[in-house]
């Protein structure tokens, strides 16, 4: 059987090259990158001076307000630590509930990448009757609100036995999302029909082409899916908050929201908290960024 | 032409199958939980005790007796106006920004995406203390660099909805990661075949770059669009949960409907609510489809014989 | 491939796993009196964690009970006891509320007050006291339908030295001030040199008898909120913040910050929650309390409120259920008193306990306490009321008058108030 040459890797072009002569050249280029180095750096206070903010907030002692009349971006004077100490011990059962977050968080990402991409291969490179319709319906599904089908579905996970477990969290990500399957359409449209066309003259089935061809260049788009699953699900209360009712398989994102009361929020926790926990996030993210490249770009297509 | 007709016969047979999880999970989880949200919308149910039918008055009142239903549907148009556009053009910037090859441009990119990992809770309380009108952080930056009477923010009817849109935009760096997804498959022969042609870096942009995103444009303006009617958690946690701006400045759809549901004890009018959401919605998204063929480029396209 | 046995046995695995965790938490199992029992109990936390030791000591003395305590977040709580009881999975006990007691699903005590002699009339009467119509407290409709094991109220606290040094003589425990006074003495007291308001308190609904803005049966707002009373305590209250005397309510929120500050004496009074006497003697303030201010003319009040416990008519396990309530009115309370030093629901329990200790603020507290009387209840109320919050923005900026703002907000209120009215009495 034949088999599909893996097509030679060249690196894309640096979007700042233009063709002029070498001095002028230098000069530009530098200009260029100083400029969008200053941008980025600009933007980069907007969204970190916030955070600063909430920083210097987690490290005030209990009884210091927290919102003061002038703003304090930085910690200058207040360094407990032990904010962070207190919220992973006192606080709530933090490496219980880490755990079970991650389990819900993992098996969701395995379902959503697994579903999503067989659903959104046949809507992108696949023929067939009631094509338009189904997509449609796809479509219509992302509007209805959630708050509408909460409690409908709520009660029929009830009438399967599956209250108190994990499994309405798991099981529907197995059966895909909506917004995941529209996306990996849309990107695996963007992909060159010639491949598919090889593939078929060479005899691969459908099958084949999504396994061999197709998914591998998905990488950057699997690579956003497992991000954004990942994020929902860590965040994610009111999911947690209506199918568990007992402590032990409570989420992190449960132990934060009840540390918030009407009255008496010990605010500095709360930011400690929040600090922590989007500690794995940012970490997952940052060594999970090289999969956003790939596709096309840095595959050359051979003739 | 018979072994096209078998080729083809194989290909939905195989359609269905790469379908099949999503459509066990449409019957499995979807079809009854509408029907009985259709069927609730008929109804008055406060949750705790049984439903009981009263036809189509849900409708009746939503349209002709319900002040609170029209607010929130300006209220909802406002903040879509405003956003979408703005999120779609800033989020393409920002991608364009973090696709460039320098150094240290991963710590860029996870700087970007920290507002998206922060809870709701916390980024509301960030940005009430920031949006503060009179001792708030925002502020005191505008009136040091000379306005003598910044906007009221959250506090102030007209600036109620631009401090949600703010807020999210702080939040943007998030969806960028879709337009990178989308960059990656640009080919660099095109580029290349451009650069040969002596286009400039704006050239590139106009006629390969923005052409070939264009899939993931249409992406992200549908989301956007959907994103926009179904405002709530930002907007709940802003509003301090419950009480709706001045002057109903904050009366999002979602959160009407979140109220009526679980304040107010009615959760089938707001289920009629919502199918009113749904039908607009779609309406709206199903003009855009119908004209995307115009603007979209799909380098795969069965529908254009591609 | 590799990858697929890979993935095939991480998806078996998150399936195993999510099947084995579904082993039903905290179900109760069948019992005769005797045997053992276990009952589910939600809460969310206030802040304390005192039910633990409570539940804690109940066991010890009932070895045949356990109690399961689950810990929901505040904000939340409505949405998960609303689908619990949907899905019939409702605990055994819980903090409770008027919507619940409004359908139905609790039950009542009052045979259980009876059997255990339990003398109520010790207690708070603002919460246990039988009215005419539903209340936020623990009274509904003539029947009792939970208890609690502190009080929580809403106080004024002065800095007596603030006022010596200042020359103000300080304000009667009881009956409080009226709302001219107050801000007379807040801006003698204030002193911005130094960084000192006079007082804080927040939008007058939250502190003033809900009698200046609604009828005594709740269903009129018109007439009432835009009356004299209110109007003329809305216009003093507003130009106490608008001449400095008080800080604006987008400076600081009483309610949430309102102690911190006053235990580090910037201010010479607040309205607050009364359970920040703990962190004020703790600051080491020499202070005092009294009422909140009242409007001219309308008879003092003052929100009250405890951990109403309660619990559900569908237990299958009443007797033990009762056991536990009637446990956490009586032991509960001194257990409270003496770990956490709360004001608890029963005078009695704290004149026996000393929990004033001499402590001159403590005893204006208890004195207080005594005139403590059922408020008007209002379905939703702070929503219902949205729009007067609005006004009182307005007049505090000096856009509008109190006259004028309230005459707008009037029609408005009555409009929620109506369809609230007729949302709480379409349920069932």
């Amino acid at each position: 059987m034949k088999t599909i040459e893996a097509p030679e890797r060249t690196p894309a072009p640096p979007e700042l090259e233009p063709v002029s002569n070498a001095g002028r050249y230098r000069r530009r280029r530098i200009s260029h990158k100083v400029l969008m180095y200053g941008l980025l750096l600009g933007l980069c206070a907007f969204i970190l001076l916030p955070v600063g903010w909430m920083l210097t907030a987690a490290l005030k002692p209990d009884l210091e307000p927290v919102f003061t009349p002038t703003p304090e971006w930085f910690p200058t004077k207040f360094w407990e630590w032990s904010n962070f100490h207190r919220v992973l011990t006192e606080s709530m059962p933090f490496l219980r509930y880490s755990i079970n977050t991650t389990i819900i968080v993992v098996a969701n990402i395995i379902g959503v990448l697994i579903s999503c991409s067989l659903v959104g291969f046949a809507f992108a490179r696949l023929r067939f009757r009631g094509s338009k319709v189904l997509f449609y319906i796809l479509i219509v599904t992302m509007l209805i609100p959630w708050q509408a089908l909460m409690v409908p579905q709520f009660l029929f996970f009830v009438k399967l036995g599956w209250y108190g477990t994990y499994l309405p969290l798991i099981v529907p990500s197995f059966t895909g999302t909506a917004f995941f399957i529209f996306l990996i359409r849309q990107y695996m449209r963007t992909i060159p029909k010639d491949l598919d066309d090889a593939a078929r003259v060479d005899g691969l089935n459908s099958w084949q082409i999504f396994w061999r061809i197709i998914l591998p260049l998905s990488t950057p788009v699997l690579t956003v899916c497992a991000v954004f699953t990942f994020l929902w699900n860590w965040n994610n209360l009111l999911g947690p908050l209506i199918y568990l009712d007992s402590d032990e398989k409570f989420t992190v994102a449960m132990g934060l929201a009840n540390l918030v009361t009407v009255s008496d929020t010990p605010w500095n926790l709360t930011m400690a908290a929040n600090l922590i926990t989007i500690l794995p996030c940012v970490i997952v993210y940052f060594f999970v960024q090289k999969k956003l490249i790939g596709g096309i770009a840095s595959v050359g297509l051979k003739g | 032409m018979a072994k096209k007709g078998l080729m083809a016969r194989k290909e939905q047979r195989a359609a269905y199958l790469f379908l099949s999880p999503w459509l066990f999970g449409l019957a499995a989880f979807w079809i009854i939980p509408i029907i009985a949200s259709i069927a609730l919308s008929l109804s008055e149910y406060n949750i705790i005790t049984s439903p009981h039918f009263v036809g189509l008055e849900n409708y009746r009142e939503m349209l002709f007796d319900d002040r609170t239903f029209w607010v929130s549907i300006r209220v909802t148009l406002k903040f879509m106006v405003l956003s979408v556009p703005l999120y779609l053009v800033c989020g393409l910037i920002l991608s364009l920004l973090l696709n460039l090859k320098i150094r240290g441009i991963n710590f860029f990119r996870t700087i970007f995406f920290l507002p998206s990992v922060l809870s709701g809770v916390a980024v509301a309380v960030l940005w009430v203390a920031l949006l503060n009108p009179d001792v708030g952080a925002v502020n005191e930056l505008l009136r040091n660099l000379g306005m003598s009477d910044p906007p009221r923010w959250l506090d102030s009817p007209t600036w109620a909805v631009p401090s949600v849109v703010l807020v999210g935009l702080w939040g943007i760096g998030g969806g960028a990661i879709i337009y990178l997804s989308g960059l990656q498959n640009i080919s660099a022969q095109l580029y290349e075949a451009a650069l040969l042609d002596g286009a400039g870096p704006w050239q590139r942009f106009r006629y390969v770059t923005l052409p070939m995103l264009t899939p993931t444009l249409l992406f992200v303006l549908i989301t956007g669009l959907i994103d926009a009617f179904q405002v709530f958690d930002l907007a709940y946690v802003l509003s301090r949960g419950g009480n709706q701006g001045i002057g109903d400045s904050l009366q999002f759809y979602l959160i009407n409907l979140w109220n009526e549901a679980f304040q107010n004890g009615r959760y089938g009018y707001a289920s009629a609510l919502s199918w009113v959401l749904v039908l607009a919605a779609a309406a709206v998204i199903l003009i855009i489809f119908r004209t995307s063929g115009r603007w979209v480029y799909y380098e795969y396209d069965p529908e254009r014989g591609r | 491939m590799k990858w697929r046995r890979v993935f095939v046995a991480l998806t078996a695995l998150s399936m195993i796993a999510a099947a084995c965790s579904s082993d039903g938490g905290g179900g109760s199992s069948d019992s005769a009196s005797g045997e053992d029992v276990t009952l589910n109990f939600w809460l969310y936390k206030e802040g304390y964690g005192f039910i633990d030791q409570v539940v804690s000591a109940f066991e010890a003395a009932n070895p045949n009970i356990h109690i399961d305590v689950t810990n929901y977040p505040e904000t939340a709580y409505g949405v998960k006891m609303d689908t619990a009881l949907a899905a019939g999975k409702a605990p055994d006990l819980a903090l409770v509320g008027p919507e619940l007691m409004h359908a139905g699903l609790l039950l009542p005590l009052d045979n259980m007050v009876k059997e255990q002699g339990i003398d109520l009339s010790t207690f708070n009467q603002g919460i246990v006291g039988t009215s005419l119509g539903p209340t936020e407290s623990c009274s509904f409709d003539g029947k009792l339908y939970c208890l609690g094991s502190y009080t929580g109220m809403v106080a004024l606290f002065y800095n007596k030295d603030m006022f010596d040094a200042a020359g103000v003589p300080y304000p009667a425990a009881w009956p409080p001030m009226n709302v001219d006074q107050f801000v007379a003495d807040a801006c003698q007291l204030t002193d911005p040199d130094n960084q000192v308001w006079g007082a804080a308190y927040g939008d007058p609904i939250t502190f003033l008898p809900w009698e200046t803005v609604v009828s005594e049966d709740g269903h009129t707002a018109t007439g009432v909120v835009n009356g004299p009373a209110s109007v003329e305590a809305h216009e003093v209250l507003a130009k106490g913040m608008r001449d400095g005397c008080a800080p604006s309510l987008n400076i600081l929120d009483p309610w949430e910050q309102g102690t911190d500050y006053f235990a580090r004496g910037q201010l010479a009074m607040v309205v607050t929650d009364f359970q920040s006497l703990k962190k004020i003697e703790n600051a080491g303030i020499n202070y005092g309390v009294t009422g909140s201010p009242t409007a001219n003319g309308v008879e003092p009040w003052f929100n009250v409120w405890t951990d109403s416990i309660g619990a559900f008519a569908s237990t299958e396990h009443p007797k033990e259920a009762e056991a536990f309530i009637s446990f956490l009115a009586t032991e509960g309370q001194k257990l409270r008193v003496q770990d956490t030093g709360d004001l608890p629901l029963d005078t009695k329990v704290a004149k026996d306990l000393d929990w004033a200790g001499g402590i001159p603020g403590r005893e204006e507290g208890l004195e207080v306490l005594q005139n403590a009387r059922q408020g008007v209840f209002v379905p939703n109320r702070w929503d219902t009321f949205g729009p007067i919050f609005d006004a009182y923005a307005l007049i505090v900026n000096g856009d509008k008058s109190a006259q004028e703002a309230l005459n707008e907000a009037a029609p408005a209120i009555q409009e929620n108030l109506d369809k609230a009215w007729n949302d709480w009495n379409s349920q069932n």
